[in-house]
């Protein structure tokens, strides 16, 4: 009995400890925002460079991967499609499969997967640096809030650059997969469109939009989070940026398994079925 | 909002600080530091002497206490409302604290470019007379990785002057510098010092010929408690 109780005390610590740190991150992002946009009363020009400088090294920076990696998918996604529908003489369809796979699903995540390799550990580790050498002190001490000038120009800029790679990726994965499917199967450039056109609709927009955001904001504040926690000494620097990556991957993962989920709930809501 | 806020007087009230692993390094020390005079801060190593400046310099927030600036007690202000004070209260690190992707040049400026305390230009001039003066105007345009210890130790120092405090609290300012560059530091500083723009130093330092510069009062930081001593340090 008193295992059973011990296994409770334990989980239940756990669960309180887990609400914890969530409210820390909420408490992160609303004091950041806030000394970011309404107590922003000077400096503005300096907190532009540096939202600028993310937007350089996550976005510009992470082109060429997300490029290659959105050629292949999207060439996967559109050979695999292609190939099983016109098996069964629905090839009008590889739009839906399309728009469902790539802009609501694989975009998305598959961009804040490479943005969390990228540049969320970069965040983590130098933020845990900067810890180390007493940058963020010596802002401090020069009266710059290290939530302003550190933390809201890395979330401002992490998302933004999420959004527009996300917008990047589906773009590259749909017209690179139509390419290598001309090849393949000699698919017409008209119908393809079309197919696509027929699909799209305005909740994929907002879809695209919610994850991409929210991943964005995920990524950042889980690796400056991680990385301001850094106290004393640099072999915690690694160790904070390995738990931003592994945090990092859970949330960005749950939550757009949970964005999918309530869409998908709502269009059997909207067609009767429950 | 102001921006800068003279600081008429500080000290504080029962004030204690302690970490995890050291409850309570200093213990309810209620003191009133008198202004316009350096204070060398002295005691056997290990006792909190550094602990005290950083509480003095407002990078530490005391456990509990109070610190006292103008008969307000800043502990219990947001980073917001104390602003107007840390912009009098100059702190420099014993080392490291550069922004290390940013040169020399804009570390050095951002703090007056930030509250804009000054028009680009002007920093920029500011910036190069200190350069010159202090013999480094080549190198204003590396980053800290690129320069020697010692200019790193320099740069951050002058940072902190840069926005004029007129309290200004330094942990071993004149280590880590060759004899020609200590000795105009501590030229600089005495000009500084006698212009009036600094009005009180607080400071620690292992050489007694640098106290001795400043006739320093000894301000002793010992078994959690600190101390004026009045006369002159040897």
């Amino acid at each position: 009995m008193s295992f059973l109780l011990r296994q409770a005390d334990h989980v239940g610590a756990r669960v309180f400890d887990f609400f914890a740190y969530v409210r820390t991150l909420f408490f992160m992002v609303y004091l950041s925002l806030r000394s970011g946009l309404l107590e922003q009363t000077q400096g503005m020009r300096q907190v532009v460079s540096v939202i600028s400088a993310q937007i350089y090294f996550t976005g510009w920076q992470g082109l060429p991967l997300i490029s290659i990696l959105a050629l292949a998918t999207g060439g996967i996604a559109i050979i695999q499609s292609s190939t099983q529908l016109s098996l069964l003489g629905g090839s009008s369809m590889v739009g839906n499969i399309l728009v469902l796979v790539i802009v609501r699903e694989v975009g998305p995540l598959l961009t804040a997967l490479m943005v969390i390799a990228r540049s969320g550990t970069a965040v983590a580790s130098e933020l845990g640096t900067m810890r180390v050498n007493r940058e963020i002190e010596a802002l401090e001490i020069m009266g710059i809030q290290p939530l302003s000038y550190i933390v809201f120009p890395r979330l401002v800029g992490g998302v933004i650059s999420v959004v527009c790679l996300s917008f990047y990726f589906n773009l590259v994965a749909l017209l690179g997969g139509f390419f290598v499917s001309k090849a393949l199967h000699g698919m017409q450039l008209s119908f393809y469109f079309e197919s696509l056109a027929n699909a799209f609709a305005v909740e994929d927009v907002w879809l695209f939009l919610v994850k991409s955001v929210f991943s964005g904001l995920i990524i950042f504040v889980l690796g400056c989070y991680q990385g301001m926690s850094v106290q004393h000494s640099s072999h915690e620097v690694p160790q904070v940026t390995a738990r931003a990556v592994v945090h990092s991957i859970f949330a960005v993962t749950g939550f757009n398994l949970i964005v999918s989920l309530l869409s998908y709930l709502n269009q059997l809501v909207r067609l009767g079925i429950i | 909002m102001e921006r800068k806020r003279k600081i008429e007087s500080l000290g504080f009230d029962r004030m204690s600080f302690g970490y995890e692993w050291r409850k309570e390094l200093l213990h309810d020390i209620t003191l009133q530091i008198p202004l316009g005079k350096a204070w060398h801060v002295e005691g056997p190593s290990g006792h909190g002497q550094t602990t005290f400046l950083r509480v003095l310099g407002g990078l530490s927030t005391p456990t509990s206490g109070a610190m006292l600036i103008n008969g307000e007690n800043v502990t219990e202000m947001s980073f917001d409302e104390f602003l107007p004070y840390r912009l009098d209260l100059g702190y420099t690190f014993q080392s490291g604290g550069l922004l290390s992707n940013r040169t020399l040049a804009e570390n050095m400026a951002l703090p007056l470019l930030y509250h804009k305390l000054c028009s680009p230009e002007e920093a920029e001039a500011k910036i190069r007379a200190y350069a010159e003066r202090f013999g480094f105007l080549n190198m204003v345009d590396q980053r800290p990785a690129f320069v020697s210890a010692g200019l790193r130790k320099l740069v951050s120092v002058l940072r902190t002057l840069m926005f004029e405090p007129s309290f200004l609290v330094m942990d071993d300012p004149f280590s880590g510098f060759d004899q020609q560059t200590a000795q105009a530091l501590v030229k600089y500083l005495r000009e500084i010092w006698e212009d009036g723009f600094v009005k009180t130093m607080v400071f620690t330092t292992a050489d007694n010929t640098y106290v001795s510069e400043f006739q320093a009062s000894i301000l002793r930081v010992e078994n959690g408690k600190a101390y004026l001593e009045e006369k002159a340090a040897a």
